[in-house]
């Protein structure tokens, strides 16, 4: 045994020094590291990114936390206003699905008069309870300010005549008090009002409401919808379309008008605060005002319908009347435990003991629960009061075997007259244990259960589990109301960014056809009154109609980015311009608005927001103005070379490079277009060919009476990095006029090499680079914002291929280049030597025949002047003298590697979705010649190590396991 | 001789270049699978099952497989809570997301890998020892795999479920006279081991 032990030790250390770079590099296979290794190959081949996957599974799983709920802020002019001010407040709602006009605006006004108090308390003021139910809340502010956008100035004292209380003083008397009371007859004006949930153009929807979680950025829906409009303590509700006189005089609206406020709404709507984005009132000291707008949010609800989460946006975005973090789900049964406590100075003590035989109230509390499926499953029980002079017990509640769902009076609890202050013992605890759910004490920002009175009892729950319900009443949303009262005078409010969008083009033309050589329109913005420009976070929006007339301002949804040709990222910080390109199907629309909204967090509660429109007439067409080479022939006729057009691909169709000192063409198909007018810069192209003298032709095509045509020529004078602004307008077979444009840069000539036969030879991919704003139709890794950046100097080239390579002379194609390879010039003598070819038309091709890894140098050159004719034509009629034309020889050169396999085949494509078994099958046969010699290495080595141990064993006369 | 072979074996593991994921498969199988038994079957001339391929003792094999995969699964627990062990332990992402993937993982990839080492070290290596050994042959396969991953590169986390495996599939292999239980014990910890981290990711 002891030399088994030594032997191992010698193989141990003969491994741990026989090879310290293996050592460093041997993984060890375990099951689960191969396995592993194995599926990302697999994954790999499929062109899926591990990493990127689990960051998106991440965060995927917490996406709905991400959500933005409905917001707004106030923005107040003027800001500081004095005592008998009129004051505007506009109020601008974002993330909201609708537009303004459909949203409901509860407007709340808070005079320094006016104080939370019931009626009997020392701060309550009779003038200022409103709706006369014994104290002054945030029902009565609601009115407060809702009565004066629906009563819009309209004299009320005036109509109610001879009943005004002013009528009765027995002194001077008003002029009015001889008139009759318009509020006695019965109103027929018929300005009542049928108020939808979720915002007026939400009619016929079916409606779910929710509540937002700022804390954990759930929302949960609200066992039931209702409006935030100003209770008037009677049965007059507002928004049930009937405004009879005693709402009418209640509001203060003119009983004879259907729209007392001019707003073009009826009286119920404007009391319903529909589309009241501005508050205007006369401004008292102290004054706080607010506003709760009630709409659809941006985010959908999970049920099978067209549903939007109904949702409102307060102007502060915060509540703190306490919450639910989360709610058990429906399918199981939980563990309740609701604390009903005193207010602080009152003793809390764990047990239901009570140890003083004075009378006291028992309370009970009872939770409802709703099922996901929207059924209500217990109502919350009526606030339920006994009179006992015995200890108070806690009470369990019944379970529901059938939905497994407890319904559980959670607390009996007992409270105390005042005449018990001091002794009573005042807590009870219930816990019903059921399940394995949690549900324990926490604060939080919605109650759970809300009493009335006594006031100074408050339950609350939490769990540790997130869901999308919760039990709350009305309240739960109107107590946060308070909470969002705002001064005009408090600084750090909100502002409104002054937003100025600017196109370009400006007359951009649209391509329906499947060329989709629409113009890329680029919307550039610009925000004068930001704190940081760096953090501003934009949305883009964009909008089409196929109205002629714009005044009905419906535009409907926003298009999808998908539904947006060529559209990069659309939501981002520092997006401050948008670009994408005109190329929409039929039907085309005849406007597109681009909505901008810009955000700028301040602090937690003070977002800086705006919002600006642009809206861009589309004229339709497939055609464009091309751009071509001419020659000038010894007669010095110029005439356009229609076989090279230049620019019709990449960046260079958006602004062209072009020469100085050359002579191009511009072109539009003739057939498509009637009474052309060309220009550049704003000033017209004169058409060259036309001589005035004779009235006749020159060369080429020229109009009657020197109009011009379908084409024109340009000589380019201008200096390096100069443009021209080149604009066509003609009538198309519409006999709409149309307007194309081109942009032409001046640039430094030079040469470019490029392969003829990408699959022989390519650049060199070097990376990938992000472009925002424009999307990759072959997106890398699945995202069209990663762009290829390929080394223009480094190519690389399969061995043996035939390599051909051509030259771009600054767009225009050469033929008396000068090719050389690994230094050596190639002519018609030196060419075949190796086995190249140069072409006619410029164009070089030889043979790869260096090993892999040999690397090949090759330069191209010419000398770049204009010819003789081309000179002589611009000094005949454009004046230039023979010593304004310049030569320069310019060069470019690249180098060729010889490698087995392209850079930029290892990437993976999203289109592999579809060939992600050829490309699987194609990694296999590429690799098979690989794995066949290693195969033939290890069979190789197996059979050596066999017969060695054979042959050694051969000289033993019997193996020891035996 | 049998422990030149099994030595030689491991040194091949170690020195022949595999430079992707079907390279080391096909290693594995050669170094740990068809060398000792084309060792077995042509040079020493003894049946396979001499060196555990088969089920044999079946009830034993059942019950020491079965507290082997109680153990195991406690081990797993533990683990589990280690923050070294769940930061270091690979799952690919695919397997995480798609269950098909997982099955494909666990039941191919995991399964085949698991099978020729756990033939290797509870199979070749301890019953190639036993003679020599005895009973101390049970802790031949944790011993000479910890050593080999001791000197060949490092001993890691993520290695602790194999190592686990190997040590308690001695004693299984030894009572059994059998690999197999073992290994059908050791398949099903990986599985609810990384069914369990997929739950705990999740």
């Amino acid at each position: 045994m002891n030399k088994i032990f030594l032997k191992l030790i010698i193989f141990f250390l003969v491994l741990s020094i026989a090879s310290p770079t293996a050592l460093a590099e041997f993984d060890y296979p375990s099951p689960s590291d191969a396995a592993s290794d194995a599926m990302d190959q697999a994954s790999s081949d499929l062109g899926i990114d591990n990493a990127a996957l689990k960051d998106a599974i991440s965060t995927l799983n917490v996406s709905n936390m991400k959500q933005t709920a409905p917001q707004v802020s106030l923005e107040f002019a003027p800001t500081n206003p004095k005592t008998g001010d009129q004051i505007s407040a506009i109020a601008s709602p974002t993330y909201f699905m609708n537009d303004p006009s459909n949203l409901y605006f509860t407007w709340f006004l808070k005079h320094s008069y006016c104080k939370d108090a019931s009626s009997g308390e020392d701060d309550y003021n009779k003038k200022c309870d409103l709706n006369n139910d014994k104290k002054v809340d945030t029902e009565d502010y609601k009115i407060e300010a809702m009565r004066i956008i629906a009563n819009g100035g309209f004299d009320w004292n005036k109509a109610l005549g001879k009943d005004n209380p002013k009528c009765q003083a027995t002194e001077t008397q008003p002029t009015y008090c001889s008139l009759n009371n318009l509020y006695a007859t019965s109103s027929n004006d018929s300005d009542g009002y049928k108020a939808v949930f979720g915002g007026d153009d939400q009619r016929g929807k079916s409606t779910h409401c929710y509540a937002h979680n700022v804390d954990s950025g759930n929302e949960y829906e609200l066992p039931s919808c209702k409006h935030l409009f100003p209770d008037t303590n009677n049965d007059k509700t507002v928004g049930d379309e009937n405004f009879g006189e005693e709402e009418e005089l209640f509001w203060r609206t003119d009983p004879t008008r259907k729209d007392t406020a001019g707003t073009g709404r009826p009286d119920e709507a404007n009391v319903a605060g529909l589309g009241a984005i501005q508050f205007k009132w006369n401004y008292q000291a102290g004054d706080k005002v607010g506003v709760a707008i009630e709409g659809v949010s941006t985010t959908p609800t999970q049920y099978k319908d067209s549903s939007y989460k109904t949702m409102w946006a307060m102007s502060k975005n915060k509540c703190s009347a306490g919450s639910v973090k989360s709610a058990p789900t429906d399918d199981k049964i939980i563990t309740t435990t609701v604390t009903t406590r005193t207010a602080s100075n009152y003793p809390i003590i764990s047990t239901s003991t009570i140890t003083t035989e004075t009378a006291i109230t028992v309370q009970k509390y009872r939770l409802s629960r709703t099922k996901l499926d929207g059924t209500l499953v217990f109502e919350e029980s009526p606030y339920d009061t006994a009179t006992t002079s015995s200890t108070s017990t806690a009470q369990a509640g019944s379970s529901d075997s059938t939905n497994k769902i407890v319904t559980t009076i959670v607390a009996t609890r007992t409270a105390v007259n005042d005449s018990l202050k001091a002794t009573s013992v005042v807590t009870t605890t219930t816990t019903t244990t059921i399940d394995s759910y949690s549900v324990t004490s926490d604060s939080g920002i919605l109650p759970l259960v809300y009493t009335t009175t006594p006031s100074t009892s408050t339950a609350s729950t939490t769990s540790t589990d997130s869901e999308n319900r919760f039990d709350a009443e009305k309240d739960a949303v109107n107590k946060c109301l308070k909470d969002n009262l705002v001064e005009p005078l408090s600084g750090g409010e909100s502002k409104r960014f002054d937003i100025v969008l600017s196109r370009y083009p400006e007359n951009p033309i649209n391509d329906p056809s499947e060329n989709e050589k629409g113009d890329a329109i680029t919307i550039n913005s610009i925000i004068t009154n930001s704190e940081d420009q760096t953090y501003i976070k934009y949305k883009w929006e964009v909008y089409k109609s196929y109205e002629t007339d714009l005044s009905t301002g419906d535009w409907g949804e926003p298009l999808l980015k998908s539904q947006i040709p060529g559209a990069g990222q659309t939501v981002g910080i520092g997006l401050n311009s948008f670009k994408f390109n005109l190329n929409f199907k039929k039907p085309i629309p005849k406007f597109i608005k681009i909505s901008l909204l810009a955000s700028e967090q301040i602090s937690k509660n003070t977002v800086n927001e705006g919002r600006s429109d642009l809206i861009i007439p589309i004229s339709s067409t497939s055609n464009k103005i091309g751009l071509y080479q001419t020659t000038v022939s010894d007669s010095l006729s110029l005439s356009i070379d229609a076989e090279k057009e230049r620019c019709e691909e990449g960046l260079d169709s958006i602004v062209c490079p072009v020469t100085k000192n050359e002579i191009v063409a511009l072109k539009v198909d003739k057939a498509n277009f009637t009474g052309f007018s060309w220009s550049f810069d704003g000033r017209p192209i004169e058409p060259l060919s036309y001589d005035e003298d004779t009235k006749t032709c020159l060369f080429g095509e020229c109009g009657r009476d020197g109009e011009q045509t379908n084409v024109v020529y340009l000589p380019i004078l201008k200096d390096e990095d100069e443009t021209y602004e080149i604009e066509m307008s003609a009538d198309n077979a519409d006999g709409e006029r149309i307007t194309l444009s081109k942009t032409l840069v001046v640039a430094d000539p030079k040469i470019n090499i490029l392969s003829d036969d990408m699959n022989a030879s390519r650049p060199t991919l070097l990376g990938y680079y992000v472009d925002p704003i424009n999307t990759n139709p072959n997106p890398v890794a699945q995202d069209a914002s990663l762009w290829p950046d390929y080394n223009d100097n480094e190519f690389e080239a399969l061995p043996a291929a035939t390599i051909k390579l051509g030259a771009n002379f600054s767009g225009i194609s050469l033929n008396n280049i000068q090719w050389s390879l690994d230094g050596a010039i190639l002519n018609e003598e030196t060419a075949p030597i190796i086995g190249a070819d140069i072409a006619t038309d410029g164009k070089m091709a030889f043979p790869a025949t260096k090993k892999l890894g040999g690397v090949y140098t090759i330069s191209a050159s010419a000398l770049y002047t204009q010819n003789t004719n081309v000179k002589k034509f611009l000094n005949k009629y454009w004046g230039l003298q023979l010593d304004d034309f310049y030569e320069k020889q310019i060069t470019d050169t690249i180098t060729i590697k010889l490698t087995d396999y392209f850079s930029d085949q290892t990437v993976p494509l999203v289109s592999q979705k579809n060939t992600g078994g050829k490309k699987i099958l194609a990694s296999l046969v590429s690799g098979i010649p690989a794995y066949i010699n290693f195969l033939f290495k290890i069979i190789l080595t197996s059979v050596i190590f066999l017969l060695s141990s054979w042959t050694i064993l051969s000289f033993f006369p019997k193996p020891n396991e035996n | 001789m049998s422990f030149f072979v099994a030595a030689s074996c491991l040194l091949l593991i170690y020195f022949f270049p595999a430079n992707n994921a079907i390279q080391k498969y096909t290693a594995a199988l050669f170094f740990f699978f068809l060398l000792p038994v084309f060792y077995a079957k042509i040079i020493l001339r003894k049946n396979l099952a001499a060196f555990g391929l088969n089920l044999n003792n079946a009830r034993r094999g059942l019950l020491y497989g079965a507290g082997m995969l109680v153990f195991l699964l406690i081990i797993g627990y533990i683990l589990t809570k280690q923050p070294e062990f769940t930061n270091n332990y690979r799952l690919p992402g695919a397997v995480i997301s798609n269950f098909w993937a997982f099955v494909f993982y666990e039941m191919i990839l995991v399964n085949i890998m698991l099978f020729l080492q756990t033939f290797f070290f509870t199979g070749f290596v301890l019953f190639s020892s036993t003679k020599y050994l005895g009973r101390l042959s049970i802790l031949a396969p944790a011993i000479v795999f910890s050593l080999f991953v001791l000197f060949s590169t490092n001993i890691e986390w993520k290695l602790a479920p194999i190592i686990s495996i190997l040590a308690l599939g001695g004693i299984v292999s030894y009572k059994s006279r059998s690999f197999v239980y073992s290994y059908l014990a050791g398949l099903l910890f990986m599985f609810f081991l990384d069914a369990y981290i997929i739950f705990m990711l999740k």
